[in-house]
Order: structure tokens, then sequence, then C-alpha cells
């Protein structure tokens, strides 16, 4: 499970769109998400870390100001592969 | 007896501990950090219990100091008993952390906190769930206390048989081999010890390195290349992996969603009634049902209140009903005009009106029960999409809705239409569609001219002016009212099952209108065209003499091409009034059913409800369509409208059937 939430991440899916496809509890991914960013898998980033936020002329007056923004780590990466 | 309680954090594991210890509580840290330790005291069954409230945690890794709080105390105190508390509205999330705590204890008590909020989300089998666990499960809702003795019973008296989280075959029996190699070094659980090794858990490293377990190391390092070839993914991610699935397959073998994830009951309803291509028949077919149901129950209560006001003719006679009984009555100390006034007038007005009070009763229950069930929402989501290939706006659809209530307040709601021209489209199609006035003198010509389907002549009627609004709509909206189209967004509320009350309460509301405007308006009217009937002086009642009855005679030779006679044409004139008061009109002029009924064919009948299903509006309609326009012209297009829609469907109905001498 772990790879399989890590390439989708990789993606660039949504965390609903991963939550639903692999028909789990939102809540219950937000959770693994957290273990793996203890395990060192992934990487919390706010939005200014986010190129896609930083180069987005509504940045700010966008209402999601506090969003978190996983990244993948090297870790992370060699567990993948290639997205 | 020392009992710890473990669990994520928020699942309400203070409300369960206060719950459990009372004012015996003792709070610090725990020895050389900040986080917070809870103890307390409580005595179950003679049994004195130690209470330890362990820190909130998704997990039993090394990373945070919550973490190892958690299992060092579990693995140097031994708790008796472990008390899992479980957030049941989040169950899938909460599961992770048991996965781990059976690898840590044996004697685990499962408690399913907020049971109440997660029956909402979903059904859980608790008896499954603790038998797939070998593990006492309870539920509880700790802020009101349910649960508690249920949970201290199950610390002294539970059964303990409980399921390890099994790994594939090649690495359990990796897992039994550094289990066997640990052995020397005593230390308990082995086996979360072997998987901690194997998983290169850094403080259980230290730990076994301490002991003097160095070859265990290494071996376990071998071991764990090993399964990283056989699996291709680092240890640390598969055997979490392992327990996430086990987590997520317990969680889906033993609670079924019931409106969150996956396929609900309303999206199973949703698929259906608010498909592409059988979302508009369903609707059709409910609202035949529906009319069908109305007609059905309301059939004996209307024979009877007709019994009642104008009693029955039959082989032997005439049975008097309360209007020619109160007539003769009155006879004895008022001349014959007034009590005619009074009872033929005003009298058998009110009797007419009360007739179809059932009808109309019924009619707001269904609507209200399809309002207060959510399923109208979904009709007006399943317009949307149609209604926007015809090239309309798709929110303009809930005043069209309103409209079968009445068009007085359905073209008071087109002010939530924004864009101006759309609102003027919306206001235009709103007197197309027939209100609940028009419904019942739909249905009284029903019941007389064919008798053995008024509902299917009232569904045909429906879907005609329904076609028309949508070809009339999409017209309009390419050409005189063109504007840009805005995003249509309707949430769909979840499907309930409506109370009684709750829809006796709409039904009541919208009928007590009804019947407010029949004591006023209607037996008002019914009164006037008494006095035009009964005059001038010496002439007989509705009588070719009287001002009516000339008035049909001047009339006749339009009714015709639309197969209407003259006393049709005088109700239509009334129904500028009030549309109930077409009823009465006919009931007074003609005197009965019977009469009605032998004045006119079947065609003639159908040919005159086309004509009254878009003929002008009331003058309450039309005094609403002129205050929210302001505008004189638009007021007289709606009429002009109206009537071109009428006569075109009424001359070419009557015209048809007359050219092929269809008969019913």
């Amino acid at each position: 499970m772990i790879k399989m939430v890590l390439r989708e991440i990789c993606k660039g899916k949504t965390l609903a769109e991963i939550a639903e496809e692999s028909n789990m509890e939102y809540s219950a991914l937000i959770a693994m998400l957290e273990h793996m960013v203890k395990m060192g898998y992934l990487v919390r980033g706010k939005k200014e870390n986010n190129t896609i936020c930083s180069t987005c002329p509504l940045q700010k007056v966008c209402s999601e100001r506090n969003y978190t923004v996983y990244f993948l780590t090297e870790k992370g990466k060699k567990v993948v592969g290639s997205c | 007896m020392l009992v710890a309680l473990a669990g994520n954090p928020n699942t309400g594991k203070s409300t369960i501990f206060n719950a459990l210890t009372g004012m015996k509580q003792h709070v610090g840290n725990w020895p050389g950090v900040t986080v917070e330790k809870k103890e307390g005291e409580t005595e179950i069954e003679g049994t004195r219990v130690k209470v330890v409230d362990l820190p909130g945690t998704y997990s039993l890794t090394a990373y945070t100091m919550e973490e190892i709080i958690t299992r060092n105390f579990i693995i140097e105190e031994k708790p008796d008993v472990i008390v899992d508390i479980i957030d049941a509205s989040n169950l899938e999330r909460n599961l992770y952390l048991l996965t781990e705590l059976l690898e840590l204890h044996s004697k685990i008590v499962v408690v399913l906190n907020m049971f109440d909020e997660a029956q909402k989300k979903y059904s859980i089998d608790v008896e499954k769930m603790s038998r797939i666990l070998g593990l006492p499960v309870i539920t509880a809702v700790g802020i009101r206390g349910k649960g508690i003795d249920k949970l201290k019973d199950k610390i002294i008296h539970g059964k303990f048989n409980p399921k390890k989280v099994e790994y594939p075959e090649d690495v359990e029996r990796r897992i039994e081999e550094i289990v066997e190699l640990i052995k020397p070094l005593n230390i308990e659980p082995a086996r979360w010890y072997a998987i901690k090794i194997l998983e290169n858990d850094a403080e259980v490293h230290k730990k076994v390195a301490e002991l003097g377990g160095k070859d265990i190391l290494h071996r376990a390092e071998h071991l764990r290349h090993e399964i990283e070839d056989i699996y291709g993914d680092d240890i640390e991610s598969l055997m979490t992996s392992f327990r996430y699935s086990f987590a997520h397959g317990l969680f889906h073998e033993v609670a079924e969603p019931i409106n969150v994830g996956g396929v609900t009951i309303t999206d199973m309803i949703d698929h259906v009634v608010t498909h592409k291509i059988f979302g508009l028949p369903i609707f059709l077919a409910i609202m035949y049902l529906a009319f069908q149901f109305v007609f059905l129950v309301a059939a004996p209560f209307q024979d009877a209140i007709d019994l009642i006001f104008n009693g029955k003719s039959t082989a032997t006679g005439h049975i008097p009903g309360l209007v020619d009984l109160s007539y003769n009555w009155m006879l004895q100390f008022m001349p014959a005009w007034l009590s005619s006034f009074i009872n033929h007038g005003m009298l058998r007005g009110l009797g007419a009106v009360l007739t179809f009070t059932p009808v109309i009763m019924l009619l707001f229950l269904i609507l209200s029960f399809l309002e207060d069930s959510g399923y109208l929402a979904r009709v007006a989501f399943l317009m949307d999409s149609i209604m926007k290939k015809m090239g309309l706006e798709g929110r303009g659809i809930i005043p069209l809705m309103l409209g079968f209530g009445c068009n007085v307040p359905a073209v008071m709601a087109t002010r939530t239409l924004k864009d101006e021209k759309e609102r003027r489209l919306s206001i235009a199609l709103n007197p197309l569609i027939p209100c609940g006035a028009r419904i019942q003198v739909f249905a009284f010509i029903s019941s007389i001219f064919f008798p053995s389907n008024p509902a299917l002549v009232l569904w045909s009627l429906l879907i005609l002016s329904m076609v028309v609004v949508f070809v009339l709509g999409y017209i309009y909206s390419k050409t005189i009212f063109r504007s840009k189209s805005e995003p249509f967004v309707l949430e769909l509320p979840p499907y309930r099952m409506p109370t009684l009350k709750g829809i006796s309460i709409h039904m009541w509301e919208k009928s007590e209108g009804f019947l407010r405007k029949a004591g006023t308006i209607i037996v008002g009217a019914a009164a006037i065209i008494w006095i035009f009937a009964a005059l001038p002086w010496g002439v007989g009642y509705g009588s070719p003499d009287s001002y009516i009855g000339m008035f049909a005679r001047w009339i006749a030779p339009i009714g015709t091409a639309f197969g209407l006679t003259p006393e049709a044409i005088i109700s239509l004139i009334f129904g500028f009034f009030a549309k109930e008061v077409v009823i009465d009109v006919l009931y007074v002029l003609y005197g009965s059913k019977e009469a009605i009924y032998y004045a006119m064919s079947p065609i003639q009948a159908y040919s005159f409800m086309l004509f009254m299903l878009f003929y002008t509006p009331c003058v309450a309609t039309l005094a609403t369509i002129y205050n929210e326009t302001k505008s004189k012209k638009f007021t007289f297009f709606v009429i002009l409208e109206g009537f071109a829609l009428a006569a075109l469907f009424s001359f070419a109905f009557y015209t048809l059937t007359s050219i092929l001498g269809v008969s019913v």
C-alpha cells in the first residue's frame, strides 16, 4: 500500500483521488501520509515551496493558505522508482 | 491490576479515563520528558485497578516521544489489560495502531468510542470484528457515559484469543528464525522484538546490541536483504504496507459505509433516478402513480361530499342534498330569490370547492413526501441537464417546478435568477405550467368524462405542458430572451424517510391557502355568477335569457372552432379571477355533474382542458408578473402567449379529431 500511495502522489494525483481509487477513508490516508513523513518517504512543504503555487497569480488571495503539500524524498523516490 | 489506555489522539481517551477513574487522578509528566502522564484508580468488582492514560499516537514506531513512551510502557510495565480506544467514526485510521498493539500485547479490549457518530457513516458489525480479532470489542459513547460498565466488565472478565497480523510465508519464516535467535536474550514479547529487528528499528537495535546480540543483528540484516530482494521493496515500507493492508482489510470486513466513500445507498438511488436515459421516464412514472394514488384515495371522499351537498339522482327519484334541503327550509322565512342566492349560489359554490379538497390535500401530501424525501431536488438536477440541452438555463427549473403548486410564488421565485433576460424567460414560461388550481379543474373534468382513467388524461396534459415549455423555452432562449448561461449548482440532500408530522405540516400549509381562497374569492365569485345567471328579474336561472345566457349566445360562434360550449367559455372567463372558479361556474350553469356530462363530448371536454391549460394566467399571477417586471408590455405578452397557445392546441386537437372522426 505504501508503494501504491507514493506512486500516486508521484503521478500528481490529489489526496481525494487517491483515497477514492484505493477505497480508503480520507482520514486514514492522511494518517498514513503522516506516518510516511516520519518514515522519511515524504516531506511536508508549504505552498511557497511548491512551484505550482509559487507561479500562480492568485497566490496572494488564495484561501488555501495553510494547506500542506507532500513531496517525495529521495528515499520515497527510491521506493517508487519511476512514476 | 494495571490497565493502560491507548489510542490515536482525539479519540475520547481522556473522557473514558475520567469515566473510569472519577476524581482519583494524578497528573504529572513521563520521566525525563514533558509529555503529560495521567494515572488514576478505580475499583471493579472488588479489584483495585490502576489506570494509565498513554499518550495519543497513530503508530508505535520509534520516531516520536509519544510512540516510544507508549511502547516502552507496554514492554516494561506489562499492563494486565490494554484498552484501545478507537474513534469509531474514523475506524480505518484507528485500526493501524491496533495492528501494532496486537504484536505487543495479547490482552486488548477494543472500545469503539463515538459509536453514535460512526453509525451515521457506517454499519459496523461489532460481533464479526470481535470474532476476527479474537478480542472483546465493545461500543461506547464516552461523553454520555455509555459503554463504561461494559468496559469494566470486559477488563475483568474479557476472553482473549488474539489474532496476529500474518505476514507472507517467506517473511513469517524469517521472523520465526529471529525469534529462535533472540531466545537467549530473554526479551519479551519475542515476536515483536523479532519483527522490529527485521525492520531495522533503531531503538530495538540499540537494546539488542547492548544485550550482546550483534551476531543476531548481522543475521537479521542478511534475512532483511533476502526479503527486500524477493519483494523489490525496502523492508520498512514492506512491513508497514502489510499492516496497513491488514487494517484496510479488517475495516472493509466489518464496516459497511452508509454515506461516505465507496458506493452508498444514496449513490445507488441517484444512479438510477438521475440517469440520463431512465431518469425522465422514472419521474413521469412517479408523477403518474402519484396522480393515480390521489384519485383512487380521494374518490370516495369526493363522492361523499358531493352526496352531502348535491344529493343523488337515482332510478326511483332524486335524493335531496344539503343545498336542496337548505333552499326549501329557507323558503319558509325568506323570498325565493334570496334562498336561491344563498343556496344555489354560495352554498353550492362552497360544496364544489370542498369536493376537491381531498384531491388538493392528497396532491400536496404526495408533493410534500417527494420534497421531504429529497427526490424533488433530484428532479431539478435531472431537468437541469435536459434543459441545458434545450438551450435553457438550469436554475430556472426551480420556479417552474413551484408553478405546479401556484404560479404566484413561482413568479416571485424567479428573483433568484440574476440575469434579467433569463428571469423574464422563466416568468414567460411559468404560466404554462399547470398550477394546482388548474390541476383541480382537470381532475374535475377528467373524472366526469374519462372516469375509467382520469389520471392518464391528467398525465397527458402535464406532459404536453412540459413539452411546450421545453420547446418554447428553447426558441425563446435562442431569440428574444438570449442570455449567457450560468452554471447550475444544486446540492443534492441525502435521501431520508419523511416524517408523518413533517409532511402533514407541509400539506396543511399548502392546503390552508386553498381553503382560505375557497372561503373568500371562490364563494364570492360564485355569488357574482349567480347574479348574472339570475338577472334580469323574472328569467329562469341560467336560462338563455339571463345575462350569462345572452353573453354565451353572443360568444358561441367563436367557441365552435374549439369545440367549446357557451357555458364552457363563460367558465373560462370567470377562471380569469381564479382558476378554481371554473368548476363552480360549470356547476352553477349546468346544475349537476350529469348535466355537464351530457352537454359536451369527451373530445370537447379534452379540447376545453387544452384551452384551459395555456390560456391567460389568473389575475393574481398577472398582477405578480407586472409587479416583478414593471412592464405592461411584458405582462400583455404573457397574456397573448397564453391565448395563442391555447387557441393553437385546442383548435388543432378539435379540428384534427373531427376530421379523423375520432370519438371516445
